[in-house]
C-alpha cells in the first residue's frame, strides 16, 4: 500500500512535470529552442575539431615528406659514394618506406676482354630495386615479358630491362638471354672517376623500355638491372658495395624528430652548403618544409579549439543554469505554495526537473534531428555532443533548483499577499 | 479538545539593519470545532503566527504542540500535506491548473490515484458551493469568491482538522466576504475543523468564537464570544 502510494506520487511528479511543460506552452518551446541550438553550435565546434584531426591524420598522404641521400653541400643527390651500412640501416628503419637504391653501371654485351673495352663498353646501365629510382621513366614506357612483374627488380633474379634500340641492334628480343659484362664506377677522393670491371654474367631480358618519350633530365640507361645482383657480384669480387643514389618517404610523418634522430645515430648529416665538395653520400635532404607548415597550423588550430573546450562546455553549463535559474524565478511563487501544500524540497526539486528534464530532451532531439539531416555529423561526435551537452546544462539546472530550494516559503507567500 | 497548544513562543528575524522581535513569548490555546481569529495591526506578528502554526518555520524559542506533538519533532512537510492547510488573501492557486487540478494537487501529493482525487476533488468543489462549470476553468476566469473558494476546497483537500487563513476575506467584496466566512464558519461548527483566521476586518472577527488579539508581537488579550449568536 505503501509502496502503491509512493508509485502513485512519482507518477504524479511525472505528470505535473508533463502538465507544466505543456501548460507553459512558449517558455517550452523557448527552452527546446535554446537547446537546439546550443546542440547545433556545439555540433559545428565539435566538428570543426574533428575535421582538423582527420585532416592531420590524412596530411601524411596528402603531403608525403621524401628524403635523399646526399653529399655534405647538397649539391648532388646522385653519383654518390653510399656505404652499404647506410643502406641496410635505411632499409631496416621502422620510419622508412618505399626506400629506392641505385648504382650506375657500364655495361657491353658479350663477354670481351679488359682491353678490348673502348669497343665493347658502350651501354650505361642501372642497379635499381624499383624503376623510380630512374628519373623521368615512366611505368607505361616499359613493356614486359609474358608473367614477368616489375618487382623482379626488388629481387635476386637474373633479369634485366633493355632499351628497345639496343636490343634492335643486337637482333634481341625480350624472352632472350644476354651476356652482360659489368663495369662499375670507383670513386675516390681528390682523383678522378675510374671505371673497373666486376662481373660477366648471364641475364635474362625481362622486358623493353621505349625511351623515345623520355623526359628526365639525366642519361638515361640502356640496361636496368636489380640492384641486388649486382651488390652479389660486389660481394663475390670481394669489394665493398656502395650506391650512387637512395631516396625514400617517412613512414610517419607525425614522427619525424624521431626519424632524425635515428638518422643521426646512422652517421647521416644534414646539408651544409658551405662544406667541400665530395662523393660520400652522408648528408640527408629532407623535405618537409610543406607538411611541417601544414601540420603546425592544423595543430594550431586544433590547440586552440582544445583551449577553448572548457569555456564552451562552461558557457553550456551557464546557459542551462539561467535559462534554468530565470525560468525558476518566475515560477518562485509556485515554488512556495508547492511547499506550502505540504511538499517536500525533495519533491519540488523533482517536479521541476523532470519538467526541464523532458524540454532538454525535447531539445538535443530537435537539434540531433537538424544535425544529422543538414550537416551529416558522425554519430559519434552527435552522441558525444549531445552527452556533453546534456550533462553540462543539467548541472546548469540542477545548481539553480538547488538555489530555489533555499527560498524562504514566508517570504514568498507574504510577497503574494 | 485542545488541538494547538502555543506555548511561550518567540520568533525573531534579521533584516539588513535590524533584528526584529515578530512575537514575543506568546501564549495560546486552539480547540477543534471552533473558529479563532487573530487580529493586529499590520507588523504586529500575527502573520508569523499562522506561518508558525502552518510549520512553515520553527519558533526561535518556545514551542508548538498540535495534538500534543511538538512541531519541532513533526515532519513539517507531511504536516502540511495531512493535517493543517493554509488560505491566504491571494488565494495563492496554481495559475496555469483549472479548479479541479489545484483541488487534486495535496491529495496527488499523498500518493492518492488520479481518479480518486478527481472524484474527491469533485466532491469538495460541490461542497464549497462552486459550479460544474467552475471545476474546468483557470483561476483568472473566476471571480475573487470563486477563487477563495477554490482554495478552501484545496485546504480541505489535505483532510486534516486544521484550516488556517490569512485575511481570507482580504480581496472580496461584502458579499463574497459573508460567503467565505460563512463556510468556514460552517467547517468548524459542523465539520469539527479547528479554523484560525487572520484579519483585521472586526466584522469577520464577530462572527467567530475566540479572539486572540497581537499588538507588537505580544498577545494582549483573549475575547470569547457568545457562540449562539
Amino acid at each position: 500500500m505503501k509502496n502503491n502510494k509512493k508509485m502513485y506520487k512519482v507518477m504524479f511528479y511525472f505528470e505535473a512535470a508533463l502538465l507544466n511543460s505543456h501548460r507553459y506552452k512558449s517558455k517550452s518551446i523557448l527552452s527546446i529552442a535554446i537547446c537546439a541550438f546550443i546542440v547545433l553550435l556545439l555540433n559545428v565546434y565539435l566538428g570543426n575539431i574533428q575535421s582538423n584531426q582527420l585532416q592531420l591524420k590524412r596530411l601524411p598522404d596528402a603531403i608525403p615528406v621524401s628524403a635523399k641521400v646526399c653529399n655534405l653541400n647538397g649539391s648532388q643527390d646522385a653519383g654518390l659514394n653510399i656505404k652499404e651500412e647506410v643502406i641496410t640501416k635505411i632499409q631496416e628503419s621502422d620510419y622508412v618506406k618505399d626506400a629506392v637504391f641505385t648504382i650506375q653501371l657500364k655495361m657491353g654485351i658479350g663477354e670481351f676482354a679488359e682491353e678490348d673495352y673502348l669497343e665493347h663498353l658502350n651501354l650505361f646501365a642501372v642497379g635499381t630495386n624499383h624503376y623510380s629510382g630512374i628519373s623521368g621513366l615512366k611505368k607505361e614506357d616499359i613493356t614486359l615479358r609474358k608473367n614477368t612483374e616489375l618487382s623482379f627488380l626488388s629481387s635476386r633474379l637474373k633479369e634485366c630491362l633493355m632499351d628497345k634500340r639496343v636490343m634492335e641492334q643486337n637482333d634481341l628480343k625480350v624472352g632472350d638471354t644476354v651476356i652482360l659484362t659489368t663495369y662499375y664506377y670507383f670513386y675516390e677522393k681528390y682523383k678522378p672517376i675510374l671505371i673497373k670491371p666486376l662481373q660477366v654474367d648471364t641475364y635474362k631480358i625481362g622486358g623493353e623500355i621505349n625511351l623515345l618519350n623520355y623526359t628526365g633530365t639525366l642519361v638515361p640507361p640502356s640496361v636496368i638491372v636489380p640492384i641486388e645482383t649486382i651488390q652479389d657480384a660486389y660481394h663475390k669480387a670481394g669489394l665493398s658495395f656502395t650506391a650512387d643514389s637512395a631516396s625514400f618517404y617517412i613512414k610517419d610523418p607525425m614522427k619525424l624528430n624521431e626519424f632524425k634522430e635515428e638518422m643521426q645515430e646512422l652517421g647521416m648529416l644534414s646539408v651544409i652548403a658551405s662544406a667541400e665538395y665530395a662523393y660520400d653520400g652522408n648528408a640527408l635532404a629532407v623535405r618537409d618544409e610543406t607538411f611541417r607548415l601544414s601540420a603546425e597550423k592544423i595543430e594550431e588550430g586544433l590547440a586552440l579549439l582544445y583551449h577553448m573546450l572548457p569555456f564552451v562546455f562552461l558557457i553550456v553549463g551557464c546557459s542551462g543554469f539561467v535559462t534554468a535559474y530565470l525560468l525558476i524565478q518566475n515560477r518562485r511563487g509556485e515554488y512556495a505554495i508547492m511547499r506550502a501544500l505540504g511538499n517536500s524540497s525533495f519533491g519540488c526539486f523533482c517536479i521541476m526537473f523532470f519538467e526541464n528534464l523532458l524540454l532538454i530532451l525535447s531539445g538535443i532531439a530537435l537539434g540531433s534531428i537538424v544535425v544529422h539531416y543538414q550537416m551529416q555529423t558522425d554519430f559519434l561526435i552527435l552522441m558525444k555532443t549531445a552527452g556533453g551537452f546534456f550533462v553540462f546544462y543539467m548541472l546548469g539546472i540542477v545548481i539553480a533548483l538547488w538555489t530555489a530550494g533555499r527560498l524562504s516559503v514566508m517570504n514568498a507567500l507574504a510577497k503574494n499577499d | 479538545m485542545e488541538m494547538i497548544k502555543v506555548d511561550h513562543v518567540s520568533y525573531s528575524y534579521q533584516t539588513k539593519y535590524c533584528t526584529i522581535e515578530a512575537l514575543k513569548s506568546v501564549t495560546c490555546t486552539f480547540e477543534e470545532g471552533k473558529m479563532y481569529a487573530i487580529m493586529g495591526a499590520s507588523g504586529s506578528g500575527k502573520s508569523t503566527l499562522l506561518s508558525l502554526l502552518a510549520g512553515l518555520d520553527l519558533p526561535k524559542s518556545g514551542d508548538i504542540y498540535v495534538e500534543g506533538e511538538s512541531t519541532r519533532a513533526l515532519n513539517r512537510d507531511r504536516y502540511r500535506r495531512e493535517t493543517a492547510a493554509v488560505v491566504y488573501q491571494s488565494f495563492n492557486l496554481f495559475p496555469l491548473l483549472t479548479a479541479q487540478e489545484n483541488v487534486t494537487f495535496p491529495m496527488r501529493l499523498r500518493g492518492i490515484k488520479k481518479k480518486e482525487a478527481d472524484e474527491n476533488a469533485k466532491r469538495l468543489i460541490e461542497k464549497v458551493g462552486l459550479s460544474e462549470k467552475t471545476r474546468h476553468q483557470f483561476p483568472k476566469m473566476m471571480s475573487g469568491g470563486e477563487q477563495q473558494r477554490v482554495a478552501i476546497a484545496r485546504a480541505l483537500a489535505s483532510d486534516g482538522k486544521i484550516i488556517l487563513a490569512d485575511e481570507p476575506t482580504g480581496n472580496l467584496d461584502s458579499e463574497n466576504e459573508k460567503n467565505i466566512v460563512n463556510l468556514l464558519k460552517e467547517l468548524a461548527h459542523l465539520g469539527n475543523y479547528t479554523v484560525i483566521v487572520i484579519t483585521h476586518n472586526p466584522e469577520v472577527a464577530m462572527e467567530v468564537d475566540i479572539i486572540y488579539r497581537i499588538k507588537d508581537g505580544e498577545l494582549l488579550k483573549e475575547e470569547n464570544y457568545d457562540y449562539n449568536k
